[in-house]
């Protein structure tokens, strides 16, 4: 258990991707950094869904010989994959959305400063 | 059949194919659009048909691809499925043709696009049984609303917009993280599979990624304190995409969130049941400090949404039943869609911008009720069934404390839904056009069906859930909507339908034996009928206006019909509430009506929500119906006794919570005054005697002997007779004056009910018919003298003997009637009191009843010295007599008064067979010879008006032929030595007349009352406006509080 296995590696990367984002989007008063900082923990989930569903030792589940398709025990679960290719489109839509809004944004304002769009409120 | 993965996949390919039918033409995009959302409508409506009729009968379970979980993605269809996708696409079709009108032209056919992947997004949220591919729709509508919303051009729905996304973006984190590591654990994504496979040991780790699930949806369902960025949103955005929101996102994620409860393991119920309850009362708190109506709309959505939520545990528990949160959520939508549609047709959101708003659009005005009637609850739409199929299944199951706040955050939408509309009824001060005008299709396509779907759906539910009803009211109430549909019409066409459909409805009960003043629901269907036909007879005299009211009127007496003749405590409160918001409508239409209107709503929703608490109490105790209230005991006979008494007394305006009545009776229409104080009044005093009363297993008089409440109730009843009486004599408008007497009236007649014997009951509700009598003759003969001389204040009026005779008669006969004096029947009514009192031995409520009545002459004397006699004023000297109509409608209660004058056995000996039935023994007995006995003495009506009239006579010659000579003197011929004169009429003998009196009583006449329920206001909204500061509109602020909320409810140790 004290030996670090490269799995454990990925996890600890992962969250701490995650805490990183995070703390960007909480501390970051520059609107382009917190989108970074979303980036961030968008990449954090991606590796952590990837480590979840890593099995060290298996074939990538890519049914390309003879071998592979007769045994499924031996590739790791394809499910995690798809999830993560999935994911990883979909915060790139949604990165773009919102740096399009930070464009929109700035050119509205002339600032980056998150406390100046805080117009609407209670 | 159409296979349903085709709502997903066909809209799917006709988004992205929009910008290329734009191309073409903007035409041809539009009705690529329009084509699209009416096949899906098609589906789904094709499929409820099949589900309802059997024809399909089992939900479809579709596995896409063929593959079976997790590689297969498994969509479930079932009738729910269908209706939700069914309401989704309705609200896009009506929000297309909204917005369409809207954009200009550099968006168009992109904006199309981006309604249609919302409107799959809500499809796929609703039918998909797959946690990831949740997520995938969940995301498709957000992207799809991030971007309709940056279509606004203004900064403000930017910012809403970016703020949005930032915490969308949160809840995205968490949800792939719990959806990750729950995959992990069960190997499936799969709901229901996963459901089975969840690890059986509550685990600090299964605990954490259940809080991840639950904080993102937490943010996706707008709870509080994560929807600071969904108000704003409401706040900024244009109102047409909030509506497209409400009608299929909010849905779709409220039952992906049902969906996902069943993950959920039952140590989590309660922390869910909460955190559902708290939004739901605090966003209702919040928004009563709101005066941005559309940032107000938002807090309301969170506040329906939690209740939802709220309900969700409960419902797989089997407490409550699936429908009751599907008709909240059916209402939801129809209410909230059009509301937020209508807001859009006003320029600005500001307090001023809604004053007077939609006056010029009858089809606006008439919606914006019905959807503010609708969203607060009240029946007979769709919500209140959800509501009512909730609480009673809350009570019947030990969920009975979760009612209070329940009630509590219902009440609170009444106080902001109907200040708003109180800001909508009063008028512009400057006299710019009104604002709110709707374009035929593109803002009425929404409005009108969904204002008509709401109703029409709440009728249905009505018929299916309250069983089959007796028929009368039905025909009243058709009569009274279609009256309001034709409101353009001459009035006189309208009153006299008004008319004949009460002759028509009257008929009808009489040859069904139902008028018959031996029974209490019979007694009061007279009283009713009565007070209603004198004051349609009086609306005959009606100055032209087009307004709903004659409609209305129907509607509320249908109400009072179906009142009086319930047997479930469901049909009764239906009943109450619609009376309620009817009347509130009808008050509304007084010149200054709003304030005193909102007040009357407010008061007589708190009522009715006392009542419902008690109601609940005894359905959870197993009884139903009205009769059932007597098998009650214990502990639970005495809190519904409690409620229900509560309840009605705050109806009744005793002493208290009388604030809302002066200004309710003064303002509202003159010609339905009489009505209001007849006839409404005397409904709360109607449940007191057949539904407080009867608790206690079924024995009155027993209840009377173990219950001291009674004597309480008692007290109560004169001090409100009391109270009333002495501030009623300090009023200089004749409304006023006459509004306090009639609160005043209503607290004898509580005295005599809570003596709870024979003779008491005999009293009280002889004397309730009278004063509907009398009371409604006072109201009508001043409203004459008002429609006349245009003022309701006494001292600015004087000798309209000499023009209103007829109007001087009637008042004279009133007041006699009214002060208990002989010969008239008021007399009657007070020596029954007095006797029930004495024979019950309560001294001191004898005392201050007798003292009440002669302070009332103080007040009753003014009404013909200071109005009748006098000079008359110069600008009076063309004024003529009250309309022949009200002049008819007079007579006809003059007549009735002289008939129970004369012979009060008429409604003695009825009423002595109705007291016989409820206490098994008579009050009274009838001499030979017209002498009524009762008690310690007896005495002959007829004897005692000739007696009376004999005297009087004499006195009158006597002065005549004694007396010194009359001279005439002018009234304001008074000298002044150097001083400025105030106005003559402030010189008018008249003027501030009691004045002397008030130095006696001043300690008592102190409005503490008032000022109670005033800083009781002021101290609420000075909280609300601190707590709203939470609300910092700092977007990052916003992301803060998703993470802090995180914490804390691990720090709470939620779920383990």
């Amino acid at each position: 258990m004290n030996t670090l296995t490269p799995a454990t590696l990925y996890l600890a990367t992962a969250i701490a991707l995650i805490l990183i984002g995070f703390a960007g989007l909480l501390v970051r008063r520059n609107i382009l950094k917190m989108v970074l900082g979303f980036a961030l923990v968008d990449t954090g989930i991606h590796l952590l869904i990837a480590t979840l569903g890593s099995n060290p030792g298996k074939a990538a589940p890519i049914l390309d010989s003879a071998e592979l398709a007769a045994d499924p025990g031996l590739v790791v679960d394809p499910v995690p994959q798809a999830l993560v290719l999935t994911a990883i489109v979909i915060g790139l839509g949604v990165t773009a959305l919102m740096l399009a809004y930070v464009v929109r944004l700035f050119a509205l304002k002339k600032t980056l400063d998150v406390s100046e769009f805080g117009r609407l409120k209670w | 059949m159409v296979n349903p993965v085709l709502l997903v996949a066909v809209p799917l390919a006709a988004a992205f194919l929009l910008p290329l039918f734009g191309k073409v033409g903007r035409a041809a995009a539009r009705t690529a659009q329009v084509l699209t959302i009416v096949f899906t409508a098609a589906v789904s409506v094709s499929w409820i048909v099949a589900f309802a009729s059997g024809a399909a009968p089992e939900p479809l379970n579709i596995l896409t691809g063929g593959y079976d979980g997790p590689i297969g993605i498994n969509l479930h269809y079932g009738l729910p499925e269908a209706i939700f996708c069914l309401l989704a696409s309705l609200t896009t079709l009506a929000g297309s043709l909204y917005l369409g009108a809207r954009e200009d032209a550099a968006t168009v056919g992109r904006s199309g696009l981006l309604q249609l992947l919302i409107m799959v997004g809500a499809f796929g949220l609703i039918m998909t049984r797959d946690l990831f591919n949740l997520f995938v729709f969940l995301e498709i509508a957000s992207i799809g609303t991030y971007a309709l919303v940056a279509f606004g051009k203004e900064e403000k729905a930017l910012e809403a917009g970016f703020k949005y996304m930032l915490i969308g973006a949160a809840a995205s984190a968490f949800l792939l993280i719990g959806i990750a590591f729950l995959y992990k654990m069960t190997g499936t994504l799969n709901i229901d599979d996963m459901a089975g496979k969840m690890p059986a040991a509550a685990t600090a780790g299964l605990a954490t990624v259940m809080l991840f699930l639950l904080a993102g949806m937490a943010i996706e369902l707008k709870l509080l304190p994560v929807n600071g960025p969904a108000l704003d949103l409401y706040d900024g955005a244009e109102p047409g995409v909030m509506a497209l929101l409400v009608g299929t996102t909010v849905n779709g994620v409220l039952f992906a969130f049902w969906k996902m409860s069943s993950l959920f393991p039952g140590s989590w119920d309660t922390a869910i049941m909460a955190l559902g309850m708290i939004t739901f009362v605090g966003s209702n708190l919040l928004a009563t400090g709101q005066d941005r109506p559309r940032r107000m709309l938002g807090y309301s959505s969170s506040g329906q949404i939690g209740l939802v939520v709220f309900l969700i545990p409960l419902i797989r528990l089997d407490v409550v039943p699936l429908a009751a949160a599907g008709l909240l959520l059916i209402n939801h939508t129809l209410a909230k869609t059009g509301l937020l549609w209508l807001a859009g047709c006003i320029t600005g959101d500001g307090r001023k911008d809604w004053l007077g708003a939609f006056r010029g659009s009858v089809a606006g005005r008439t919606a914006l009720i019905v959807f503010i009637l609708a969203i607060v609850g009240l029946p007979p739409f769709p919500g209140f069934w959800g509501k009512w199929q909730a609480l009673s299944g809350m009570a019947a199951n030990g969920f009975g404390w979760w009612i209070v706040p329940l009630l509590i955050g219902s009440l609170l939408e009444f106080v902001y839904y109907f200040g708003w509309y109180r800001r909508v009824q009063s008028s512009r001060p400057d006299e710019a056009p009104m604002p709110g005008s709707l374009r035929p299709l593109a803002d009425l396509a929404g409005v009108v069906p969904f204002a008509l779907g709401s109703l029409v759906f709440g009728l249905w539910t009505l018929r299916h859930l309250a069983g089959p009803q007796d028929q009368g009211w039905l025909f009243l109430a058709a009569a009274g909507a279609v009256l309001i549909i034709v409101r353009r019409l001459p009035q006189t066409i309208l009153s006299a339908t008004v008319l004949g459909a009460l002759a028509v409805a009257g008929w009808v009960l009489f040859t069904a034996g139902s008028l018959v003043p031996s029974t209490p629901g019979g007694l009061f269907l007279l009283m009713v009928m009565t007070g209603a036909v004198v004051t349609a007879l009086a609306g005959l005299g009606r100055i032209n206006r087009r307004d709903s009211y004659q409609g209305l009127f129907l509607i509320l007496v249908a109400s009072l019909v179906m009142l009086t003749r319930a047997e479930s405590l469901l049909a009764f409160f239906v009943a109450w509430e619609v009376m309620t918001w009817a009347s509130y409508l009808i008050i509304g239409f007084g010149r200054n009506g709003a304030r005193a209107s909102q007040l009357y709503i407010v008061f007589s929703g708190a009522a009715g929500f006392l009542l419902l608490g008690g109601m609940m109490l005894a359905i959870g105790a197993g009884q139903t119906t009205l009769t059932g209230l007597g098998f009650l005991t214990g502990g639970a006979a005495v809190w519904v006794w409690g409620l229900l008494v509560v309840g009605f007394l705050v109806k009744a305006a005793a002493w208290g919570a009388h604030v809302w009545a002066p200004g309710a009776y003064s303002e509202s229409p003159d010609l339905f005054t009489p009505f209001l104080s007849g006839v409404i009044s005397k409904i709360p005093m109607f449940g007191l005697a057949m539904a407080a009363f009867r608790i206690g297993a079924g024995n009155l008089p027993a209840l009377g002997a173990t219950l001291d409440a009674t004597w309480l109730l008692a007290v109560v009843g004169g001090v409100t007779a009391f109270g009333m009486t002495l501030v009623g004599v300090f009023q200089e408008d004749a409304k006023k004056l006459l509004a306090y007497s009639s609160v005043g009236q209503v607290g004898y007649i509580v005295v005599g009910l809570a003596v709870l014997t024979p003779l008491g009951w005999t009293a009280a509700l002889f004397h309730a018919v009278h004063h509907l009598l009398f009371k409604g003759l006072l109201f009508l003969a001043i409203a004459g003298v008002v429609m006349r001389t245009g003022t309701r204040t006494m001292y600015e009026m004087g000798g309209l003997i000499k023009k209103m005779p007829m109007s001087f008669i009637s008042v004279l006969i009133g007041i006699i009637a009214l002060s208990g004096v002989p010969p008239l029947a008021g007399f009657t009514g007070k020596w029954l009191l007095y006797q029930a009192l004495l024979e019950r031995g309560w001294l001191f409520i004898l005392v201050l009843m007798m003292f009440a009545s002669v302070v009332a002459f103080v007040y009753l004397f003014r009404l013909i010295h200071t109005v009748f006699l006098g000079q008359l004023k110069t600008v009076h000297q063309t004024v003529k007599e009250a309309p022949l109509p009200l002049a008819l409608a007079q007579v006809l209660l003059i007549g009735a008064i002289m008939a129970l004058s004369v012979y009060p056995q008429l409604l003695l000996q009825p009423l002595d067979t109705l007291v016989t039935g409820q206490f098994n023994a008579g009050a009274l007995t009838f001499a030979e010879g017209g002498a009524l006995v009762a008690g310690a003495g007896q005495f002959n009506p007829v004897n005692m008006m000739i007696l009376v009239i004999v005297l009087f006579a004499v006195m009158v010659l006597l002065l005549l032929v004694l007396g010194p000579k009359t001279r005439k003197v002018g009234q304001l011929d008074i000298v002044y030595q150097g001083e400025i004169p105030p106005p003559p009429e402030e010189l008018h003998y008249a003027s501030r007349f009691a004045q002397p009196y008030r130095r006696a009583w001043e300690p008592l006449l102190v409005p503490r009352v008032t000022a109670f329920w005033a800083s009781l206001a002021d101290n609420t909204q000075g909280v609300v406006d601190v707590l709203r500061r939470v609300y910092s509109g700092n977007g990052q602020t916003y992301v803060m509080y998703s993470v802090l909320m995180v914490v804390v409810f691990h720090l709470l140790g939620l779920g383990r």
